[in-house]
């Protein structure tokens, strides 16, 4: 009885196995793994991926949205189903290359080309495939982009180097659109500048595996270059008409014709107050909240220094005031500004790139040679097991 | 040349574009009206010579728009949906007249007038032709390879199918015992049907190209090549779509009604990639890396 259990253990998986590997290499296993994976990346596009949970609930009602969360839907991609999917994918184009493999040995004319192309093609999906696994297992992706302003060094984690910035900055077209951004750079290991690089994007510093990508930068969120005012001047006679003033940042500004001047002492891109302690400072670095701090002076003695937001009203009375003052825009600061760095490391690149490489001369042959186009178009025999090799 | 005169010569130069556009739009129009005649009466020689000459001026006219557009910008002419739906209009039907060329069966033409068309006069009526400077990320070499081959699959695509719904729509004639002649008989319709397969084997490696130049540039702007973006993920869909197609024709038992469904299937699969992305991401507040 034991002897027949363990010949049935052995026997069964490999009876199994051998019509698996059949299936693997077949025509209707390659078609087979392709719905699959077709349909399971339209659920995932469809279904929305890495939302919090609470989206799903919303848009899809409680039961439906926790279950989407709970069997890993939220995450197809990365699910072990998804994978498990991909795995047997590559392997049934390892099979079925190696058919391909045996049948080209044994094959001489004129469909050889193709036949090649067809076998590159398929070799070429296990590699990037292979280059994707080498990426996820060894490769590391900074969760968060890294931010630096000019002068600020930072030490590149895996990278085994530092980088400083020397200096960062936007470029603006003659319409005032953003240009380029770009970040000087230098490398320095073990204590020694080794590299200097300006980074743009689609131009990454890449050194000991370790690559720095640019795609944005974020002006300063504690100075501008120059401040748009809306002015009124109060007069004894009533006010004068609104007028608009450029005041660059941190200078005396004297608004013509009058003895009333105006200094930007401070700007904060998102602006809080603190009441008890009586002090304004930064909620975020994007620009939600600006104010900015003026020194109103009237014949060279101090009147006041107030906060003027650009979205409200100050809650001040203008009582006492020579004048009423507008925020109404302002020219961002780059120079001073925080430059954003993804960093990755991305070990399967090169293997991607030898696939790609491989996958484009296949497909060259497979489809635009003339015995390619012949070959991939011409019907075969069913083959005695009942499925087409793939 | 001193900045207004710069400015007057665009400005002349961006005018002559809209007009020129108008007319190819109005010729493609003509081209439609054409191609229902000859479905009408296929006999009807006019409608023969009339459809491909007005088709031929509207391409050539769009041949026109596109010079005067990179004349103007001096970058490839596809940033915005505007300019993009001009280019995908005028690939699909320079493709098109190649395989009316070659295979002289004029029913497809319907479907892509009416698709080109219908593009470009959405691209006027609807969308902006403001020429604007190219963002730094679109500053890259893999900006034209990349938008180029992947709408020229999209253009190649778009005439498999007009094939494929063509000869549905003969062999369904046939069916209700209806005799008109539109240059397709039992011995030939087999060999034009074909061209919807060499149509494939031609677009898929685009489109593959397509996804691979997307990958690299990715990779070089972001330091990532894939990140499942649902423009990405419906690329690759498609692709899969196309490459399930491409094995059912192996097959003699799959290449009759399976492989019929499979190209319609993947023919709307590229029509969401290409559209319909941008529209799903804008309706449901879906970040998309390709909303330009």
């Amino acid at each position: 009885m034991t002897l027949w259990l363990v010949v049935a253990a052995v026997l069964v998986p490999a009876v199994f196995l051998k019509r698996f590997r059949r299936w693997l290499s077949s025509m209707t296993g390659a078609v087979w793994i392709l719905v699959v994976l077709a349909v399971m990346s339209l659920l995932g596009v469809a279904i929305g991926q890495s939302l919090p949970p609470d989206a799903y609930t919303s848009r899809y009602g409680q039961v439906l949205g926790s279950f989407i969360y709970r069997s890993g839907l939220s995450e197809i991609f990365t699910s072990w189903y998804f994978l498990l999917s991909a795995a047997v994918l590559a392997a049934s184009l390892v099979a079925c290359s190696f058919g391909r493999l045996r049948r080209l040995a044994n094959e001489r004319g004129r469909g050889r080309a193709s036949r090649v192309g067809s076998l590159l093609l398929h070799v070429s999906m296990v590699v990037i495939l292979a280059g994707g696994v080498v990426t996820a297992v060894f490769g590391f992706r900074y969760a968060a982009p890294v931010y630096l302003s000019a002068g600020e060094e930072m030490e590149v984690p895996e990278g085994g180097f530092t980088v400083r910035v020397n200096a960062a900055s936007t470029e603006f077209t003659d319409e005032g659109v953003v240009s380029e951004y770009f970040s000087d750079v230098v490398v320095i290991e073990d204590g020694e500048e080794v590299l200097s690089w300006r980074i743009e994007v689609n131009r990454p510093l890449i050194y000991n595996g370790v690559g720095l990508y640019q795609n944005e930068m974020l002006p300063s969120a504690t100075s501008v270059r120059e401040v748009l005012f809306g002015i009124v001047i109060l007069t004894e006679d009533g006010e004068l008409p609104l007028r608009t003033i450029d005041v660059p940042f941190n200078e005396e500004f004297e608004v013509p014709g009058t003895d009333i001047s105006l200094k930007v002492l401070e700007f904060l891109a998102d602006f809080t107050y603190d009441i008890e302690s009586g002090t304004a400072s930064l909620v975020s670095l994007s620009h939600r909240n600006p104010a900015v701090l003026v020194r109103i002076s009237e014949a060279g003695s101090v009147i006041d220094d107030r906060w003027i937001f650009a979205d409200v009203q100050t809650h001040r009375s203008d009582a006492g005031l020579p004048c009423r003052i507008f925020l109404f825009s302002y020219l961002p600061d780059y120079e001073r500004g925080l430059t954003r760095f993804e960093l990755s490391r991305q070990p399967g690149t090169p293997l991607l790139f030898i696939g790609f490489a491989a996958m484009s001369l296949g497909l060259c042959l497979t489809f635009w040679t003339r015995t390619g186009r012949k070959g991939a178009g011409a019907p075969r025999a069913r083959s005695k097991t009942g499925s087409d090799p793939a | 040349m001193d900045p207004s005169a710069l400015l007057a010569r665009d400005a002349g130069l961006f005018a002559a574009e809209r007009v020129v556009l108008w007319i190819a739009c109005a010729a493609y129009g003509v081209a439609l009206l054409f191609y229902i005649a000859h479905i009408i009466r296929p006999s009807w020689k006019i409608s023969r010579t009339g459809s491909t000459v007005s088709l031929l001026s509207a391409a050539g006219l769009q041949t026109v728009v596109i010079i005067l557009r990179v004349v103007l910008k001096g970058a490839p002419p596809f940033q915005s949906l505007y300019e993009s739906l001009g280019w995908f209009a005028w690939m699909t039907v320079v493709a098109y007249l190649i395989i009316e060329w070659r295979r002289d069966v004029r029913i497809p033409g319907f479907f892509v007038s009416l698709i080109a068309g219908g593009a470009v006069l959405y691209a006027l009526l609807a969308q902006n032709p403001e020429i604007k400077p190219l963002f730094p990320a679109l500053q890259s070499p893999w900006f034209f390879w990349h938008v180029a081959i992947a709408f020229g699959s999209y253009a190649i695509f778009v005439v498999a199918f007009a094939v494929e719904i063509s000869y549905l729509i003969q062999l369904g004639l046939w069916k209700l015992g209806a005799k008109v002649d539109y240059g397709l008989t039992r011995e030939n319709i087999g060999r034009f049907h074909r061209s919807v397969h060499q149509l494939v084997l031609f677009g898929f490696p685009m489109l593959t190209f397509g996804i691979m130049s997307g990958a690299a540039w990715a990779n070089e702007a972001w330091g990532v090549y894939w990140q499942w973006d649902p423009k990405e993920t419906w690329s690759l869909i498609t692709w899969f779509v196309f490459a399930l197609y491409l094995h059912t024709r192996v097959r003699p038992t799959w290449r009759g009604a399976p492989s019929t469904v499979i190209v319609i299937v993947a023919f709307l699969c590229m029509v969401t990639t290409f559209l319909g992305v941008s529209w799903l991401a804008k309706l449901f507040g879906i970040p998309s890396l390709h909303l330009y």
